[in-house]
């Protein structure tokens, strides 16, 4: 039963990702001046001093799925002991 | 010795540029926002479903983490940080603006035999999309990153700021409301031939699976 479900979660996400309708620009020139407003807008930032009180949550469990999702912890992880 | 020495400005990780960043270097911050702004503007996108909106909370988000970037430690992925403000950017302009989107009563579904295929499709896809966005933000948010983004569980429940049992049980929830939806919807059942039988196939699973 638990393998039905399985497959039938995969069958919803496949149907979700084919009927995606999110698009993005392509052109290269789109991204190229999104960065530099950015960068514009970063001139008349600073980075503000780190405040030992504003520290944010941390939920991530590193012991849990190391190996799943785009960004996986265990490659960086590797990377940083090499 | 000479290809690694060539190939050394393209590996740079984003955690040594924020180093550097922090280190007075504002244009290492330009090449994270090219590495990044493409991402950011898709998830936006999901959010905002408006380009211009979109580009303004990419934007945002991209500021905020650079004022912020001295209480980014590293123990997420850059990215996963990042779409953290983008998503409590995206909520904050959602509840502020009430952006009411397209309707799927307002889409208009022709009869036309030789349009008709795309026309299902289209319909399929317009129905799916407003089911999603109907539902409530922390679902969708985890549905999003799950499903378009592939992230695992433990990164969303990064990027929502809730322990990785809470960010399960949304993106289960949404998973099962979205399942209603083809369960009930009589006429998706009708339209299962010309979309390769995929419905009817996910209903069969769905009622196996319940059994």
């Amino acid at each position: 039963m638990t393998q039905k479900r399985f497959y039938a979660d995969v069958l919803l996400k496949q149907t979700l990702k084919k009927e995606d309708r999110v698009r993005i620009p392509t052109d290269e020139s789109f991204y190229e001046a999104m960065n530099n407003k950015i960068m514009m807008a970063i001139e008349s930032s600073e980075v503000a001093p780190g405040n030992k009180w504003e520290k944010p949550w941390v939920f991530l469990e590193p012991g849990i799925e190391l190996n799943e999702g785009a960004g996986n912890l265990r490659s960086r992880l590797s990377s940083k002991s090499k | 010795m000479g290809r690694e020495m060539d190939q050394e400005p393209s590996v740079r990780t984003d955690q040594q540029l924020i180093e550097d960043v922090r280190n007075g270097d504002r244009s290492s911050y330009s090449e994270l926002v090219k590495r990044h702004q493409k991402g950011l503007l898709r998830l936006s996108m999901r959010f905002m479903k408006d380009l211009d909106l979109s580009q303004d909370i990419v934007q945002e988000a991209f500021i905020k983490a650079y004022e912020k970037l001295n209480l980014f430690e590293g123990r997420s992925s850059f990215k996963s940080w990042l779409f953290q403000i983008a998503v409590n950017v995206a909520r904050n302009k959602l509840r502020e603006n009430r952006y009411h989107f397209s309707d799927i009563d307002d889409v208009e579904i022709g009869v036309n035999a030789t349009a008709e295929s795309s026309l299902i499709d289209h319909a399929v896809g317009n129905i799916l999309q407003k089911e999603v966005d109907q539902l409530p933000f922390k679902q969708k948010t985890a549905l999003v990153l799950r499903v378009y983004e592939d992230l695992s569980f433990a990164e969303i429940a990064e990027i929502m700021q809730c322990p990785y049992d809470t960010a399960k049980a949304n993106y289960r929830h949404a998973l099962l409301k979205l399942k209603e939806v083809f369960q009930t919807r009589a006429d998706l059942h009708t339209w299962a031939p010309e979309t390769n039988g995929m419905f009817n196939e996910m209903n069969a699973k769905f009622a196996e699976a319940a059994e």
